[in-house]
């Protein structure tokens, strides 16, 4: 069977699991016995400004106060974004190259790296551990994402998975994993909202669970607030405030370790002492009581309140209807969230599973469902972030609304407002906000029409979002049947060429013959083709028609001959047409499976306590 | 088209007009902003063109959904097995709802060769369409008048008389919160606002009865008044909503404030 991975790619830590029969599993690293994989990389400098090859982990983490200038944390908090995005702390914090690219590079010595390039890293160490472990390659993976990520930085994601050399089967939201590791766990049946507050991310989701099937109802959140970013700086402000070289990177380094040290001390004792020692030998030593931390946080605890409440109001429900509150993320240990999180909801929170390794655990149930091993288990999640076009006067309008269940399509007509356009564009864009610049540009395209008088033009424009959450938008001028359609490349985002020339670039792939890597990942493509639809023939038979299995049969033994052969595009040609012949009995067997689910809807499915 | 002079309320969603030209929701073309690109942006929809009406373009008999699912399958009753009524039983409607997921989901059907797999897709993107329509009473009635050719028309682009007080009122309330935050004492302006979404949830919920016990007479026959009631419920449903969803809003970014 083929082995699919779970991973948990944190701001602050990483993991990785996988379905063991029915327990979802993390997986320690053989050598050390370590399950968390600290998400941070260093590029160790050999004193002429050249980086040598990258550290990642605790090694790295190890670094990251000596070489704050070579070493990224919270990578994360960057993917999809643009240079207009960084605030002034992550300037101080990093460099960043000031070329005139559209995507955002860091930049270490004399090379630059974009984030997913960064990300891709951590993710290698993670799957190199994870085929130590299990003896074997490891190709496919889940990965989750928090569920307020929007489509660039789901797509940032995706990027990071493929330069890894994985294949990113799904991307799962963050505290819909969680449910799915409790859902295994304890729970049966009931409303549960979870509250995962994490190193650079904060999320909270509102499930109904029923008989296996895991119903996201809202979410909400903040990408860009965490225990690991805001708590550590916080602390190390109230630390440095007064010292003359509070702004330095490296004693702002040392101090983010010492605030980070001294939080997690406090989630179990009254008060502590932070302390650092500067490169030059001075000592700086305070005393922080629980009190005093807990005024410092308290307005960062308190932003996690408000998504909180309007994730209710959009599931429609008050606090005394949600059955559970589950706690994720390590910054739920700290006290006060803990406390804050039991006032709004009215009951104490739950956190049986280690709260760290909770998400690693659910995407590891993800992959299970995946690859077939799960079957009585279905997550139903929603997309986070209304999506629409810019229209007349630079208004956002709204095809998807916020919290609808994927996958989903929504069609609208428009037409123009100027005579005799020979062309519209269409600006997709991603939000709340009912102002188009105040919305994420997702994406710009156009596509052309017929001339004629304003308001006569129809233009359908359709959006579909598939199970991961990303968009193919189709835009169609009625008169001519012209139409466009695009997987959605977001504007801060790599494009395929990119992703390309990355992984050409990469060490693991310099060696090798990029076309006998094409042929070989055909051939294997063409095998999984093969093996899927002769399954697919034995189990439906009695749904084929006349001719219609002679016809597929044909079509396989003629891919059969050109995998033989040595010309991948002709593998992926003959591929595509077995596909295509077999289409039709793909839809009768859908029919068919519709049919059935009706007819015995109140049986239920699946063994489920 | 986008004011209503009377009030100089935004047609859609009541907000000032001096504040908002036009809304999100109704996107009219406002006539001062005509032509200022010559390859333009969209427009939404052609409200004022002859012969056209706007609502015949929802999205769900346009052809460009027909190319995503045969036609037979855009009846969204059809797809749960269910006779056309416009009253549902919510509990029967979400067990359909899972044996459909159940059967179709896209994650079922990973190994599955990719002509299945975008068939589930699809079919799964119609089953959640067609739940998320007839779930919702308001969804639901609205699509209940279109495929019986009917629609809100001109009734949904004015502030509907019973609630024109309350529509002065919110927005009062809410100005005066965006002003105390600046000022930097929300409190008192807070719990008047709270104050009023409690009344705006009792618009609702009354609202919601009375759609209800519409929609009964409608199925058992139905008349003319039937239909003019229903439009006239789901017209001040909309502007309750779009209230309630503005104070919760401002109430939200008061909260993490």
């Amino acid at each position: 069977m083929e082995r699919i991975v779970g991973i948990d790619l944190g701001t602050t830590n990483s993991l990785v699991a996988w379905l063991d029969d029915a327990t979802p599993r993390v997986i320690a690293d053989p050598a050390t016995g370590r399950v968390i994989v600290p998400s941070v990389v260093s590029f160790p400098t050999n004193g002429c400004g050249d980086s040598g090859g990258p550290i990642v982990g605790d090694e790295a983490r190890a670094l990251a106060p000596t070489a704050p200038a070579t070493t990224i944390e919270s990578v994360k908090r960057f993917m999809g974004l643009g240079r207009e995005h960084l605030s002034a702390a992550d300037r101080q914090r990093y460099t960043f190259a000031e070329d005139d690219g559209r995507v955002l590079r860091f930049t270490i010595g004399e090379r630059t790296y974009a984030p997913p390039e960064i990300s891709a890293l951590i993710l290698k160490e993670l799957k190199r551990r994870a085929e130590a472990a299990l003896g074997g390659e490891v190709k496919k993976a889940v990965i989750t994402v928090p569920a307020y990520f929007n489509d660039t930085q789901r797509q940032a994601t995706k990027d990071a998975g493929r330069l890894a050399g994985l294949e990113v089967l799904r991307l799962v939201n963050e505290p819909t994993a969680a449910a799915l590791a409790y859902g295994l766990d304890q729970m049966s049946a009931g409303t549960v909202a979870v509250y995962d507050f994490g190193g650079g991310t904060f999320d909270v989701s509102i499930l109904k669970m029923e008989r296996g099937i895991f119903a996201v109802k809202a979410t909400g959140g903040d990408t860009r607030l965490g225990g690991g970013d805001d708590v550590d700086e916080a602390v190390a402000d109230w630390l440095l405030a007064g010292h003359p070289q509070s702004a330095a990177r490296d004693v702002r380094a040392l101090a983010r370790r010492a605030a980070e040290e001294a939080k997690c001390r406090l989630s179990t004792v009254d008060a502590t002492e932070v302390a650092l020692t500067l490169a030059d030998g001075t000592r700086l030593a305070k005393t922080l009581t629980r009190a005093e931390f807990d005024a410092l946080i308290a307005p960062i605890v308190e932003r996690t309140l408000g998504p909180c409440r309007q994730a209710l109001a959009d599931a429609g429900l008050r606090p005394a209807d949600v059955d559970a509150a589950v706690l994720v993320g390590g910054s739920t240990r700290i006290p006060l969230v803990r406390a804050k999180v039991a006032e709004l909801f009215g009951r104490e929170p739950l956190c049986s599973l280690d709260p760290d390794q909770v998400v690693a655990l659910g995407a590891g149930v993800q992959a299970g469902i995946l690859s077939g091993r799960k079957k009585d288990m279905l997550l139903l999640d929603v997309v986070p972030l209304s999506l629409g076009i810019e229209t007349m006067g630079g208004v956002m309008t709204r095809l998807i609304e916020r919290n609808t269940t994927i996958p989903t399509s929504h069609s609208e007509t428009f037409t123009t407002a100027v005579d005799n356009q020979t062309a519209v564009d269409l600006h997709v864009l991603q939000g709340e906000r009912e102002i188009a610049k105040d919305c994420r540009s997702l994406a710009r395209f156009s596509i052309p029409i017929e001339p004629a008088t304003a308001g006569f033009p129809r233009v359908d424009v359709v959006f579909m979002i598939d199970a991961n959450g990303i968009l193919n938008v189709t835009a169609r001028d009625v008169r001519t049947g012209r139409e466009r359609s695009l997987d959605v490349k977001p504007s801060y985002g790599l494009t395929d060429d990119e992703v390309e020339r990355m992984l050409e670039e990469s060490i693991d792939y310099a060696e090798e013959d990029v076309a006998a890597r094409l042929l070989a990942e055909s051939r294997t493509e063409a095998a999984t083709l093969i093996r899927q639809i002769e399954r697919t023939l034995g189990e439906s038979r009695a749904l084929l028609e006349a001719g219609e299995e002679d016809a597929i049969r044909a079509a396989i033994v003629t891919l059969q001959q050109a995998a033989e052969g040595t010309d991948y595009n002709r593998v992926r040609d003959v591929a595509q047409a077995l596909s295509d012949v077999s289409t039709p009995f793909a839809h009768r067997i859908m029919e068919a499976s519709i049919k059935r689910a009706l007819e015995h809807k109140n049986a239920g499915g699946g063994s489920w306590v | 088209m986008t004011t209503n002079t009377e009030t100089a309320l935004c047609l859609h969603c009541g907000k000032p007009a001096a504040e908002q030209l036009v809304c999100a929701g109704c996107g009219v073309v406002p006539r001062g902003t005509l032509g200022l690109d010559p390859r333009g942006t969209l427009g939404l929809d052609s409200r004022e063109m002859p012969g056209l009406d706007p609502h015949d373009t929802l999205g769900l008999d346009a052809p460009a959904a027909d190319a995503l699912a045969p036609s037979s399958e855009t009846d969204y009753f059809a797809v749960f097995a269910l006779p056309r009524r416009p009253t549902v039983d919510l509990v029967d409607l979400e067990q359909r709802y899972y044996a459909l997921s159940r059967a179709l989901h896209p994650d079922l059907f990973s190994d599955r060769p990719p002509a299945a797999q975008a068939a589930s897709l699809r079919k799964t993107a119609l089953v959640n369409r067609a739940y998320k329509t007839l779930k919702d009473p308001v969804a639901r009635a609205l699509y209940w008048l279109e495929i019986h050719g009917e629609s809100l028309g001109r009734d949904n682009e004015r502030v509907p008389p019973a609630l024109a007080a309350r529509v002065f009122e919110v927005q009062e309330q809410l100005e005066e919160l965006r002003a105390a935050k600046k000022a930097g004492a929300a409190d008192a302006a807070t719990t008047a606002v709270a104050a009023v979404r409690d009344e705006l949830r009792d618009d609702l919920d009354g609202c919601d009865a009375r759609l209800a016990k519409n929609l009964e007479r409608f199925g058992n026959g139905g008349d003319a008044d039937a239909l003019a009631e229903t439009k006239k419920i789901l017209s001040e449903l909309h502007y309750v909503r779009t209230l309630l969803r503005d104070v919760d809003r401002e109430m939200g970014a008061s909260w993490s404030a």
